[in-house]
């Protein structure tokens, strides 16, 4: 027999990443048994969110104002530029890195099987900031994946073409770790881009 | 289906995808069993120590159970030292995932694929051109496909192909004799040039230029109209530098 609206809510909730039909079903009896006030806030900070959070114009990140807090602090350094993948990469660096410059978020990497090239990264938006002469040194903090790689190579031969110098964040042994426990893959990462001291 | 248990198998990852919350299902290509379908479990997770194995382009041993149409990893190793592409033979490396996951069928054992395939990988972490490790692939893809292009001697009268002479190309049937001004330049090859390619001997702008025509001719009637999203990114990587 179907519940309805019951229903109807456990399966809006399955669209939260983690969420199968067990965990939408005892989110949705815990709102409406013991939240309700909770889940009311909840159900108006979504649809507040969805119509108000866009892009920003600049770096690509979630921004409810044209250009986000970052982008338009003047303290901010806008000739360094880092480039991440994700909102949450750039959070992790901004919590990480004593980073004062500017942000691009590709919202993903090449990943030429499943069909992303460069101008569903956003690129096209890029080069144009390249071209403007604002930036003079970009570090790219893409993931150490071969798509993250890939991602590093194309964005890094197009600050090349516009005569700016280009960094990659180091991959390599953890801190506390022990180099007799790392693997094969990061340990050769770590000796390949070695440093001098 | 019986249980298939695959211990130890040299595999290279050609692809992979995000499963339930944690795990991946990765399309290997092995070299006794072909390209194969394996969920790995709980890699996303923080120590998983497979998170830094599974990757493309690098030598790995591969162990699974297989039940249905898809195995369960249940091991992966280094087989050797990893394997470090950038700039172009990164994109070139894509390039061969792709052939491979559009042209190979799974469960389809093809050992000289692999073979070429890795001897490609591993020629792509040297010196040698990208266009000629990629030509000399294809080519050899081809030919175990089953779509060998016979490059030394003629499709009707299977005399042996003379340098001097010019050649017509008919897909899925051969090379002809003919005058060079009977047919159009893009069916138009020189005898030399294909003698030079069918030993591998791509040492010249004009014979790499045959090689891609051929095997492109070819490849484009596998692979019809979709495009290769890693030949576009290989072509635009180039474009930039």
């Amino acid at each position: 027999m179907s519940n309805g609206l019951l229903d109807e809510l456990m399966d809006a909730l399955r669209c939260l990443p983690g969420v199968g039909a067990k965990s939408a079903q005892r989110m949705a009896f815990y709102i409406l048994e013991r939240d309700r006030i909770g889940a009311q806030k909840l159900s108006e900070k979504i649809a507040q969110a969805l119509e108000k959070i866009g892009h920003c114009r600049k770096c690509r990140n979630f921004s409810e104002v044209e250009l986000c807090h970052i982008c338009s602090n003047p303290k901010r350094d806008s000739r360094l530029l880092c480039i991440v993948e994700s909102p949450a990469d750039m959070l992790a660096v901004e919590q990480a890195a004593d980073y004062q410059g500017l942000y691009f978020v590709l919202m993903g990497k090449l990943s030429p099987l499943d069909g992303i090239g460069p101008e569903d990264i956003g690129l096209d938006m890029l080069e144009l900031r390249f071209a403007s002469d604002e930036v003079s040194e970009v570090i790219l903090a893409t993931n150490p994946t071969v798509e993250g790689e890939a991602t590093a190579h194309f964005i890094s031969s197009l600050a090349h073409k516009y005569q700016i110098s280009v960094t990659r964040i180091a991959h390599g042994v953890p801190l506390g770790g022990e180099l007799e426990y790392v693997d094969r893959g990061t340990l050769s990462r770590a000796f390949s881009g070695r440093l001098k001291l | 289906m019986d249980v298939e248990r695959v211990h130890q198998q040299p595999c290279f990852v050609l692809h992979q995808r995000p499963y339930k919350n944690t795990s991946l299902i990765v399309e290997v290509i092995s070299r006794d069993h072909g390209r194969v379908s394996l969920v790995a479990k709980a890699v996303k997770q923080q120590k998983s120590p497979l998170k830094s194995i599974l990757h493309s382009f690098q030598p790995l041993n591969v162990s699974w159970v297989r039940r249905s149409e898809m195995g369960t990893l249940t091991a992966a190793e280094f087989s050797e030292a990893p394997l470090l592409l950038t700039e172009d033979k990164l994109y070139a490396a894509f390039y061969l995932n792709e052939l491979l996951m559009r042209l190979l069928a799974q469960y389809d054992p093809m050992q000289e694929v692999f073979l070429s395939y890795e001897t490609a990988l591993h020629k792509l972490n040297g010196i040698e051109e990208t266009e000629v490790i990629l030509r000399v692939f294809e080519k050899e893809l081809l030919q175990a496909l089953g779509y060998e292009i016979r490059l030394s001697e003629e499709a009707d009268t299977h005399l042996p192909i003379a340098s001097e002479k010019h050649y017509q190309f008919t897909p899925e049937y051969g090379f002809t004799a003919v005058e060079r001004t009977e047919v159009s330049q893009q069916y138009l090859f020189k005898g030399e040039h294909l003698l030079a390619f069918n030993e591998n001997r791509l040492t010249e702008k004009d014979i790499l230029k045959t090689a891609h025509r051929v095997t492109y001719i070819n490849l484009k009637k596998l692979l019809g109209d979709r495009p290769l999203k890693s030949r576009e990114l290989l072509l635009a990587f180039k474009a930039i530098g």
